[in-house]
């Protein structure tokens, strides 16, 4: 079984936490999860939680926001519970987890938000602009664009 | 990811509100003369994935 959960409502930080257990890699992953809930809880974002087998194995957040007066949907933070990564899985189409999240937000929420709110991009910042994880997602959205500006790099597709 | 790690601490990373011409520029190229091809993703469709409120009602997509 396996479902997305969207959540919009205030989110108990301990509680959220609790649903990935022992998930955590490092301090930094924990608290930049908090700093999400935070931002959240200040109707700043959206949570989708992906649950397989009544578990909770990642997440994705989204916002908006806008690139010179451009909107954008911007993926904030994607997070896999970290006995999961890395690992392919059958029942997402031999994806992993990030994968499948990402494909999720472009295939599924985005066009649905933008039958509702035009917005022109799928905008990325990947983790600590580290220049692997910038080729791999460049290599996972085909046709998206790579904007370096002021030392930060961003990753856009246009919808 | 929008956040960083900067001298210990968490920083919001922002979109550049104001591009500079010559990225301006690069920017409205690419949505003028990219064509996306989202075919790659049509194996969602086939996954049957339920998307749920909190509540667990079904959300339509």
């Amino acid at each position: 079984m396996k479902q997305v959960k969207q959540l919009n409502s205030k989110i108990i930080i301990p509680d959220f936490l609790n649903l990935f257990k022992d998930g955590f890699k490092t301090t930094r992953e924990k608290e930049l999860l908090v700093s999400f809930i935070k931002e959240h809880n200040k109707n700043k974002n959206t949570f989708y939680v992906l649950e397989m087998e009544n578990k909770s194995v990642g997440m994705v957040s989204l916002k908006f926001d806008n690139i010179n007066t451009n909107p954008t949907l911007d993926i904030d933070y994607i997070f896999v519970h970290k006995n999961y990564r890395t690992k392919e899985f059958e029942i997402l189409g031999d994806k992993k987890i990030s994968q499948f999240l990402l494909d999720f937000v472009i295939k599924n929420i985005a066009p649905k938000i933008k039958s509702l709110v035009n917005f022109r991009y799928i905008s990325l910042y990947p983790d600590k602009q580290n220049k692997k994880l910038i080729k791999y997602y460049l290599n996972l959205i085909p046709n998206s664009l790579l904007l370096d500006y002021k030392k930060e790099s961003w990753i856009l597709l246009k919808i | 990811m929008a956040f960083k790690w900067e001298n210990g601490k968490i920083k919001r990373v922002e979109l550049p509100k104001k591009l500079p011409k010559k990225l301006a520029k690069k920017l409205e190229k690419y949505w003028e003369e990219t064509e996306v091809d989202f075919s790659y993703l049509d194996y969602i469709d086939e996954l049957d994935i339920k998307v749920v409120d909190e509540t667990g009602k079904t959300i339509k997509f």
